[in-house]
């Protein structure tokens, strides 16, 4: 049984890094997980909900992004939309990364090489007029769009241990396989303290373009958080070299 | 402490105040003790409001509170400089704790508690309540039971605890049953059906004391809840659950929020009994 509530717990020591994440959506459809189990290195179990597997699609904006002997004001700030499952490793739950756009390709450079994360650079814009908010997305040189237009609404407060909402939002560790072994980045901060949104158009290739069969519908579950803070822990080896797919 | 506190086939209002027998001790430490306090660090975490609240004024009362929590379990030590004194301790052990102070005349209102596996209630909610308002909700208690706990609290010797059962079904193994999962509870009660309810529902227990600080007068309660799911229940707490089920007046079943759910839990029981 996987430990939800151990990751939520601060890493000892120095951070790596800091940034903010802002008006952050988060779109998730169910998934049978027989469609997504391909999809992840054999060596990450998928996270199941009452049996469920889950795909998000999360534009937000990262803000403020530096290692922490750089000023503040040489922070950086970009968009970003990653498309993610739900995995276990060893027990511990996380997050698998099908792929992650951002519109600074240095982000891109430096998430490709020092976190051996699928970064892909793309051109992205933010917007809010009236209570809609916007993102969108293309991917260079790629398949790889995505427009959403979505509107918040009411607040959820933070989620409660046992609940789907807990599930999909409360993850601080992701894993990625770098050179065929197993590593674990961790990140810490405050709970999310979520809203429910409504979607309002959605237009997304992002889900098939990582080789998923495009979900043809609205998302299952939306909700929205204005933001966290956010600590940045170094990833590290958790395993050695294991059989990929 | 049992898990099962039932004994006859019929519905009863139990009061079931008993005295703590001499070589046990109010706080325990069951097989999920570490599982459970883990979950409550985390529901501090995330829902502080919720689960913790105490009354400006009530410090001292408190700072007794904790000491007496420090006395009876020794593994809980003087940690945290930063979190008040019954979050500290709270923390530190798998009871729930809710200190009711010794002011008869106000109805003896709730001054503080850290509450993280309340049944549809928060501490928040509660505080500064009478006796009788935070029991509001209990259907029969004004009429059965009110009058006797006013007389049981006001009668309390310090440091003689006493302990009471609470029993409830529920449709989740989840412990956290905060007011916000209400919407939620009730359409998982309704889609309980007599194939599903042995293992999506859970026969609930809450181990309550009530002790009596010797120098404020406050009353500690502590509360353990545990649960298991329907079908770990033997064919003969399935029996007695059976007549219960088949003597429980409507507006009990309607406050335990089991009227939804109680055809399916009724032919469970008679089917298992």
């Amino acid at each position: 049984m996987a430990d939800r509530i151990g990751p939520t717990a601060r890493p000892p020591g120095k951070n790596d890094g800091t940034q903010s994440w802002e008006s952050l959506l988060f779109c998730h459809w169910r998934f049978d997980a027989a469609v997504l189990r391909p999809l992840v290195p054999e060596s990450l179990e998928l996270d199941l909900f009452e049996g469920q597997a889950f795909v998000g699609l999360v534009p937000f904006k990262m803000r403020d992004i530096k290692p922490p002997w750089l000023p503040q004001r040489w922070a950086f700030n970009f968009f970003e939309t990653n498309v993610r499952t739900y995995v276990t490793y060893r027990g511990e739950p996380g997050v698998y990364f099908f792929s992650l756009d951002a519109s600074s390709l240095l982000a891109v450079w430096a998430a490709r090489i020092g976190w051996s994360l699928p970064y892909h650079h793309a051109t992205m814009t933010g917007s809010q007029q009236d209570q809609v908010h916007r993102y969108q997305s293309h991917r260079r040189g790629g398949q790889g769009k995505h427009r959403v237009a979505f509107r918040v609404q009411d607040p959820l407060g933070a989620s409660l241990p046992g609940t789907l909402e807990y599930f999909l939002l409360e993850r601080y560790l992701l894993f990625v396989l770098r050179g065929g072994a197993v590593y674990r980045g961790q990140v810490h901060h405050a709970p999310y303290q979520a809203w429910t949104a409504e979607v309002l158009d959605l237009e997304e290739q992002l889900l098939a373009a990582a080789g998923m069969p495009a979900p043809g519908r609205m998302p299952d579950l939306v909700h929205y958080c204005p933001g966290v803070d956010v600590e940045v822990f170094a990833i590290e080896r958790v395993a050695k070299k294991e059989a990929s797919r | 402490m049992i898990d099962f506190p039932l004994t006859r086939p019929s519905f009863e209002h139990q009061f079931g105040i008993q005295a703590l027998p001499a070589d046990a001790t109010p706080l325990q430490r069951t097989a999920e003790f570490e599982d459970e306090v883990r979950l409550k660090r985390e529901l501090y975490r995330t829902h502080r409001d919720q689960v913790f609240a105490v009354r400006p004024g009530s410090e001292t009362l408190v700072e007794e509170v904790a000491r007496w929590i420090r006395s009876q379990a020794d593994w809980v030590q003087e940690r945290s400089d930063e979190d008040p004194q019954l979050v500290d301790v709270g923390l530190q052990i798998q009871e729930d704790v809710a200190v009711v102070s010794d002011d008869a005349a106000s109805g003896f209102p709730v001054v503080a508690g850290l509450v993280c596996f309340p049944s549809g209630w928060s501490i928040r909610g509660k505080l500064g309540q009478s006796m009788a308002s935070t029991h509001g909700p209990v259907a029969g208690f004004a009429e059965h039971l009110l009058s006797r706990t006013v007389k049981l609290l006001a009668s309390l010797r310090p440091l003689k605890t006493v302990h009471r059962y609470n029993w409830g079904i529920v449709p989740t193994a989840d412990l956290a049953l905060l007011p916000e999962r209400a919407a939620e509870l009730n359409s998982a009660r309704r889609q309980v059906d007599r194939q599903t309810a042995g293992q999506r529902c859970c026969f609930r227990v809450e181990y309550q004391t009530l002790t009596r600080m010797p120098d404020s007068g406050a009353i500690v309660f502590t509360i353990l809840t545990r649960r298991r799911p329907l079908d770990q229940l033997t064919a003969d707490q399935c029996r007695i659950m059976a007549g219960v089920l088949r003597t429980i007046p409507e507006p009990v079943a309607d406050y335990k929020g089991l009227t939804p759910m109680i055809g399916p839990l009724r032919e469970y029981f008679d089917a298992r009994g």
